[in-house]
């Protein structure tokens, strides 16, 4: 094949073929997800269920004096600020452990919380912390006194339930990134301070920055979807602690109050934009000063 | 560690893990099988094909189910064999202690007639005949001897009397017989006899001297077609009837014509005139046009799908089919105790082709819908109602009502579903229903000459904001009875009324004393749903949104109620002594002292004079004073709340709305309101009293005085009611947690936090 046939046919490719094959998908997208996300957005400036009016910002003012709306806002960042650094902090020590201890049989006990559909773990969750259950057996058979651990402590339940769903994912994720730091840093460091103490924070973490930044918003998705977990346990009316952000969106929507629902759910979207944002910039200005 | 020995370690867990899996995925199959079969069954419903053995009418689909508009004619009482007068005024023979004749028209009592039997005999079948006079079969019982009597219609006086001589070899062991069916003309009397202990059926004509002319075995049913000629109704291998004529040179046996049926029939009738057999066939009353001729069989009424008034315990036993097409129908109606007689009429009527469409969306089959559908068809041709519904019977919905709810949030939000929509029993939240997806209907409300006849009380409470998004169609036809006795005891006046805490006090006291055999309520359960419903308004502001569980006196009252509970007074269970016989189901006669009755569920059950002869017979035979009040009132107020199940509202968006505000005027106009099942009390006054009027005219033995004052008795506590609507929720979430505080799980304390966290959440959602 000739030079000027190639390039033809690759301007070919690049002008005719690939459109065509975006296209489907570009559609598909578009008609899906953007334009009733773009509805929903819409949404958020109007009241009315059949007969829509332009209000501005009044929804999003509505929201802010809903004393609801603020409980769950506070009870998921509350999780998020509890949840998330236990949960990478956890990770990344276990990571680090099996790191240097390879054991595959933990590995995949690890991730066999993954595998298990979330009814299934939940229903062993219920049997061990209900009244009258496993640990409420224990405690009283010890002699002191037992209780509806479900009812409660509700927030170190799901927080016990979040971590247990996510510690595997993410210690496999982290291990990874660790696999990937070459074992010379290692012997290097030993033999220039012969010790192993500060190796973790003073090579391996700063290394596995990138990683670290991706699994720290995998723990904050995490959060979000600790709802179906949440839900499945405590039905529709939870405890207040475990009152989160989906809670008040789901009851709202049962409510028909779809401006109420689409403007919690663009303010949620806005402030993960934002935070994620942020992280990048610190994880590039990190980076940049490395 | 070996390498070798850590690999069969990790293979035994492997293999342990997957094992767990496989149990995890089967159960996991198992539950969502179980799930896939119950989605399967709702969606199939939806479609409208579920095929379900609880109920009658399966694989309905409103197309399907034809254009026939059922009335429920009236109920009869009476005990024996009921027969039709074949002929020129239809009409139905019943006996208790005496003859009583029925119209079959409106159900009302035409006359009675003493029984013509002497001493020795009894009755063992009456009919009437074409001249209206009554025939009836005696039994001799020592001597076994068996004779018609013809009675006159006008004084009951005997005009004939001829003892029948049997002649076939089963004759002589006739010693348990069962009349089937009688009949008679000017010149013969055709019977029908099953042998009870050969359980056969023979056929037997006989002369006006009682001689037997003629025998025959196995003959099913026949039917008088005129004077000395009958049809014969049997099955050799096919289902058949034949002609039979009878006259003074003999008798004239036709062929057998094979009916395309394989069954029976339990009735046939003939109309010699345009030689057309209608059959009832279990639950289908068939026609066969051409019988001498080129048959053509079509469906003429299916009960199954066409009687939406009837349930289960409803079998069909006679027919008749009037010159107009309209075909009536007798129903015994097999109760707890008593089987119940009821007439219902079904009219069919070609539905408009084409037209405007009017789309209603159920959750399930509402009967006043149905009922409203016909009325509304008919008074506007040129309009055709189309109902979705998700389930067939109500019992499937309530199963399922909360997957319901959900289908139809996400449909209001997609404005995809009907002009017209259920939004009360359970679908829709409070809240829903103060949002505009539904039209307002407050001016038009206003304006409808048959407001004045509807129940305030209820309109009042389902107005949100100053608008009315839903128009309620029925109330709960429920209330209290107590033994008046404990009025006096309690040192309560009825302008006082009783409240909550006396009741409880009264109960504690009992403990105190000793006494035995005393108890609150007659029958389980025990719950307190009544007594925080009677509160629910001292305890939850919607409008200032607040709520205050703790206050003293509430606190105070569950910890009574608690207290009670945990006392052998709180409630006699009938069911822990199933020998005992109790009167009024409750157990008022047995110490019982508060009895809260309701109509729903009870419509195989009587009527509004049976209901009110229970009452005032059971009350003569429990030797206390009964009395019938709305409820208990609540402490701090003369609150008697109640629900209401069924409203409807107005698709907002709809482009039909006007045709859709007709039918809602249909739906609340007395005559369609008239037709309501028994457990929903019309919301029109007009309808309420045409259903006293029914009760005074069905024959049931009371006293016209005793049944108005039991009715007004019934309204005045319906006019008492404050509909708890907006409340329900808030009621639910606090019964949750205080019922966990009763059967001592938590604390009062805990249960009162955490039903106050419910409620708040509700409230400020």
């Amino acid at each position: 094949m000739s030079r000027k046939k190639e390039k033809s046919l690759k301007t070919d490719l690049k002008t005719v073929y690939m459109p065509g094959f975006l296209l489907p998908s570009l559609l598909g997208v578009f008609i899906f997800y953007l334009l009733p996300v773009a509805e929903s957005f819409l949404y958020t400036f109007t009241q009315g269920v059949s007969e829509r009016e332009f209000v501005g910002l009044e929804n999003f003012a509505d929201l802010f004096s809903s004393s609801a709306f603020r409980l769950s806002v506070w009870n998921t960042f509350r999780f998020m600020g509890v949840g998330v650094p236990i949960l990478l902090a956890f990770s990344l020590t276990v990571s680090y452990l099996l790191h240097k201890h390879q054991s595959n049989m933990i590995r995949f006990c690890l991730i066999v919380p993954l595998i298990i559909p979330s009814s299934a773990y939940l229903s062993g969750i219920q049997e061990i912390f209900k009244k009258n259950g496993f640990l409420d057996h224990l405690v009283t058979g010890l002699g002191w006194n037992g209780a509806d651990y479900l009812t409660q402590y509700p927030f170190l339940i799901v927080l016990f339930i979040y971590l247990l769903k996510n510690v595997g994912y993410l210690t496999i994720v982290m291990g990874s990134a660790m696999e990937e730091i070459p074992k010379e840093f290692y012997d290097i460091y030993r033999l220039e301070k012969e010790a192993d103490s500060g190796y973790l924070f003073r090579i391996v973490i700063p290394l596995m920055a990138p990683t670290l930044f991706f699994s720290l918003i995998l723990a904050i998705m995490g959060c979000l979807k600790i709802f179906r977990e949440v839900w499945i346990i405590y039905g529709n009316n939870p405890p207040m602690q475990v009152y989160l952000l989906q809670y008040f969106m789901n009851n709202n929507f049962y409510k028909l109050n779809f401006q109420r629902l689409s403007s919690a759910a663009f303010l949620v979207i806005l402030l993960l934009t934002i935070f994620i944002v942020l992280l990048l910039k610190i994880q590039n200005f990190v980076r940049v000063e490395k | 560690m070996k390498t070798s020995t850590k690999t069969v370690l990790l293979i035994i867990l492997l293999a342990l893990i997957i094992a767990v899996g496989f149990g995890v995925i089967r159960k996991q199959s198992q539950v969502q099988k179980e799930m896939a079969e119950s989605e399967e069954q709702i969606y199939e419903v939806e479609e409208e094909t579920l095929d379900t053995a609880s109920s009658k009418k399966e694989n309905t689909t409103e197309e399907e189910r034809g254009r026939v508009q059922e009335e429920k004619v009236g109920e009869i009482t009476g005990d024996l064999e009921t027969i039709w007068l074949v002929g020129k005024e239809p009409k139905i023979l019943t006996a208790r202690d005496q003859y009583a004749v029925w119209k079959l028209d409106d159900a009302s009592l035409d006359k009675e007639m003493p029984f013509p039997v002497k001493e020795g005999e009894i009755v063992k079948y009456g009919f009437l005949d074409e001249q209206g006079n009554i025939w009836t079969l005696i039994e001799n019982e020592n001597e076994k001897k068996y004779s018609a009597v013809q009675t006159a219609q006008a004084d009951g006086g005997e005009m004939q009397r001829m003892e029948l001589t049997f002649q076939d070899a089963n004759a002589e062991s006739f010693s348990n017989i069962t009349v089937k069916k009688m009949y008679a003309d000017t010149q013969y009397l055709y019977a029908l006899i099953q042998d009870d202990i050969n359980q056969k059926r023979n056929f037997y004509v006989f002369d006006r001297n009682g001689n037997q002319l003629y025998f025959e075995e196995n003959i099913w049913e026949f039917v008088w077609v005129e004077d000395g000629k009958l049809l014969l109704h049997g099955k050799d291998r096919d289902s058949f009837v034949r002609e039979l004529a009878v006259s003074d040179s003999g008798i004239e046996n036709g062929e057998n014509i094979s009916l395309p049926y394989s069954g029976l029939a339990t009735r046939i009738r003939y109309d010699a005139e345009n030689d057309v057999l209608y059959l009832l066939l279990e639950q289908k009353i068939e026609k066969l046009s051409g019988l001498h001729g080129k048959k053509e069989t079509s469906l003429l009424l299916d009960l199954q799908t066409n009687a939406w008034m009837i349930s289960d315990s409803y079998n069909p036993a006679d027919f008749w089919v009037a010159k107009d097409g309209s075909i009536s129908v007798l129903y015994l109606v097999y109760g707890e105790e008593k089987i119940g007689k009821e007439i219902h009429r079904y009219v069919p009527y070609e539905a408009t082709a084409g037209g405007e469409e009017l789309v209603i969306t159920l959750p399930c089959q509402i009967d006043i819908v149905d009922a409203a559908v016909a009325v509304y068809e008919q008074k506007y041709p040129d309009r055709h109602v189309k109902i979705e519904k998700a389930y067939q019977t109500e019992e499937e919905y309530l199963q399922y009502s909360s997957v319901y709810a959900e289908q139809m949030a996400l449909r209001l939000m997609t404005g995809d579903y009907g002009d017209i929509l259920l939004s009360g029993y359970g679908v829709f939240s409070m809240e829903t229903l103060s949002t505009d997806a539904f039209l307002d209907l407050k001016d038009w409300y206003e304006k409808l000459p048959v407001a004045e006849e509807i129940n305030a009380n209820i309109i009042d409470a389902i107005t949100i904001d100053g608008a009315l998004r839903g128009i309620p169609v029925a109330l709960n036809n429920s209330y209290c009875v107590v033994n008046e006795d404990f009025f006096e005891q309690a040192d309560v006046n009825e302008d006082d009324m009783l409240t909550w805490s006396e009741v409880l006090e009264q109960a504690i006291l009992w403990e105190e004393e000793g006494t035995e055999d005393k108890y609150l309520l007659g029958q389980s359960p025990f719950d307190m749903t009544g007594m925080l419903a009677s509160n629910i308004y001292d305890l939850v502001d919607l409008d200032k949104k607040t709520i205050d569980i703790r206050q003293d006196w509430f606190l105070d009252l569950i910890q009574k109620w608690k207290a009670v509970g945990e006392t052998s007074h709180a409630c006699l269970d009938t069911s822990f002594d199933p020998e005992e016989e109790h009167i009024f189901e409750v157990g008022l006669d047995q110490g019982a002292v508060l009895s809260f009755t309701s109509q729903a569920g009870r419509r195989n059950h009587g009527s509004l004079a049976k209901d009110a002869l229970s009452f005032y017979e059971d009350e003569a035979k429990a030797g206390v004073r009964f009395k019938m009040i709305k409820g208990i009132a609540g402490e701090k107020n003369r609150n008697f709340t109640d629900f209401s199940k069924q409203f409807f509202s107005v698709n907002a968006s709809s482009e039909k709305k006007e045709m859709a505000l007709d039918f809602l005027e249909i739906l609340l106009s007395k005559e369609v309101q008239g037709r309501l099942g028994y457990e929903f009390m019309p919301v029109n006054r007009e309808a309420c009293e045409a259903r006293l009027e029914a009760a005074k005219k069905s024959g049931v033995p009371i006293d016209d005085q005793k049944l108005q004052e039991f009715y007004d008795t019934m309204q005045e506590n319906l006019d008492q009611v404050d509909w708890l609507y907006s409340y329900s929720y808030y009621l639910n979430d606090l019964m949750t947690e205080l019922e966990r505080y009763v059967q001592d799980e938590v604390s009062l304390e805990e249960a009162i936090t955490s039903a106050e966290e419910k409620m708040w959440l509700r409230m400020n959602e």
